[in-house]
């Protein structure tokens, strides 16, 4: 089966540069979208993604309840909070989710930094 | 409020470290180099900043603005000549995009590199004077720098202002980003740089 991952970011931008980038270097995996923490939430138990990019600023709730609330659904998702805030809170936050912080903006450096993680290559 | 000369300094030196960040960020969305200005900290009222920023160029300036709080509230806002949004927008998404399809994601792309600028500028205060910062969602705005800034009400409010011009020579792209802060939020922000100064020494 194909991997799977799912792009929660409100910003329709933003989600197609991770599209974009990502479909480039793993042409071979299948990517979803959301566009809120809630639409993800609620995606999740049908869609059932390997791994999750999560941005943190968006209307309803913030990436970061919406990734405990996806880990309280199935623990084995790899997530990665990919966001502009980059304050050392956020970096606490995402470590307490044991999720790994990836700061924007979305570069093929960063979507590699990402994609390593989810592979276990970092 | 009046700042020291030494507070001054060091409210410009952890502006400067923000500002390195966003400089960073933009030149990795544009693959430019990035030239950035020292911060410039004035006190004024809104309608002197808005007769400064209109003094500077162009009539019609867009704008993404942000506003965080904490224990410091600042309105942010990144802002540039209307008629140089579709560059910056290139810089996001590439300039193989076509020119119409551009336009259709102008507002997205805008609020996206507003939120990536100002969040790197926030980002670096927060942790330098140990704030933590909540930030609203970006808006788009198009306008007179002033009816942004103001209403009929409140232009003779006192603000602290703090502007950083920004320049990305091969793109001809240039605008400034612009923290705002009340009274109540200047005085705590004073009170954050004098921690921070005494941490110092």
């Amino acid at each position: 089966m194909k991997p799977k991952l799912l792009i929660v970011d409100d910003s329709s931008v933003s989600r197609m540069m991770i599209r974009g980038r990502l479909t480039t270097m793993q042409p071979d995996w299948e990517v979803v979208e959301a566009a809120s923490g809630d639409e993800a939430v609620a995606m999740v138990p049908t869609v059932r993604p390997d791994f999750v990019t999560m941005d943190v600023n968006m209307p309803g709730i913030n990436g970061f309840e919406a990734a405990e609330k996806i880990r309280a659904i199935d623990p084995t998702i790899k997530i990665v909070i990919l966001t502009a805030n980059i304050q050392s809170s956020s970096r606490d936050k995402a470590q307490n989710l044991a999720a790994r912080f990836v700061q924007k903006p979305v570069t093929q450096a960063t979507m590699q930094q990402a994609i390593d993680y989810f592979l276990g290559k970092s | 409020m009046k700042l020291t000369p030494l507070e001054l300094d060091a409210l410009a030196e952890v502006f400067n470290h923000g500002v390195g960040q966003a400089a960073l960020a933009l030149s990795e969305l544009a693959g430019e180099e990035v030239q950035l200005s020292a911060p410039k900290v004035e006190e004024l009222s809104k309608r002197q900043i808005s007769e400064k920023l209109e003094a500077q160029g162009s009539n019609r300036i867009c704008a993404v603005r942000q506003a965080f709080s904490g224990a410091v509230n600042t309105d942010a806002l990144l802002m540039f000549p209307v008629e140089k949004s579709l560059q910056l927008v290139q810089l996001m998404v590439g300039s193989d995009v076509p020119l119409a399809q551009l336009s259709e994601m102008e507002q997205e792309s805008l609020a996206e590199i507003g939120n990536i600028l100002l969040n790197s500028v926030v980002a670096s205060v927060a942790d330098m004077l140990h704030i933590e910062f909540e930030g609203s969602l970006p808006q788009v705005e198009q306008g007179r720098a002033g009816d942004m800034l103001y209403t009929e009400d409140d232009m003779d409010d006192a603000i602290l202002s703090l502007q950083i011009n920004f320049k990305i020579a091969a793109r001809q792209v240039q605008g400034y980003l612009v923290f705002l802060l009340d009274v109540a939020s200047s005085e705590a922000l004073k009170k954050k740089i004098t921690e921070f100064i005494e941490s110092m020494e």
